[in-house]
């Protein structure tokens, strides 16, 4: 069962410390639902998932920010 | 000013941490702010001027300006990375570290230098509303 309550103010609490404002609770649908679906399945494994993925993802759009740093058009 | 942001996140935590473990709210954190981070990339890039689908200036991002931008960007993937490297490796029932609480402030400022370097358009207002940010 998600306890949405927590979440809401879980979330609320982390974007407030990033500064990015409600965030999470108004982003577009693919990200609540990843986000949701970590809190649905709460576990170590899950998070050590979650952050796998996440590094994964962060690297490659690193990359594509590199990339665009020189791009010329 | 960002120092004491600094002190009343690290005195947050703990209340953060009682809600699902320090891991847990941390990992969620860096998911949303991965989201965001995302989201804002996705959308700048189309924005840039001369590309294709790019609004006319003086709505679309200049190449010069793209460029910082991206600068900004991969700083800031670079510092997820690094967040969610030491997340990864926390064991269960330890406190969030400090380095990753600064890692994620610094994150949020990029965003917020980002978004000001961004035109006001249409388009910057619809990754505004969809991020949950305030013009």
């Amino acid at each position: 069962m998600i306890d949405i309550a927590k979440i809401a103010t879980t979330l609320q609490q982390v974007t407030a410390l990033a500064n990015l404002g409600a965030a999470v609770v108004q982003a577009g649908a693919g990200a609540v639902a990843q986000v949701l679906a970590i809190c649905r399945q709460r576990g170590y494994d899950v998070d050590t998932s979650a952050l796998d993925e996440l590094i994964a993802d962060a690297e490659r759009r690193r990359q594509i920010a590199e990339r665009e740093k020189t791009a010329q058009s | 000013m960002r120092r004491a942001l600094l002190l009343v996140a690290v005195l947050a935590l703990p209340g953060c941490a009682s809600l699902g473990g320090a891991r847990h709210v941390g990992t969620v954190g860096l998911v949303s702010a991965h989201s965001v981070l995302s989201a804002i990339q996705d959308t700048e890039m189309r924005m840039v001027c001369g590309r294709e689908g790019a609004p006319q200036a003086p709505l679309c991002v200049p190449i010069s300006r793209h460029q910082v931008i991206s600068a900004h960007l991969s700083t800031a993937f670079a510092m997820e990375v690094r967040a969610a490297g030491i997340m990864r490796t926390l064991p269960q029932g330890t406190p969030q570290p400090a380095d990753v609480v600064s890692l994620t402030f610094q994150v949020g400022s990029l965003v917020q230098e980002i978004l000001r370097l961004m035109p006001d358009s249409g388009d910057k207002a619809a990754l505004v509303q969809s991020i949950g940010g305030t013009k």
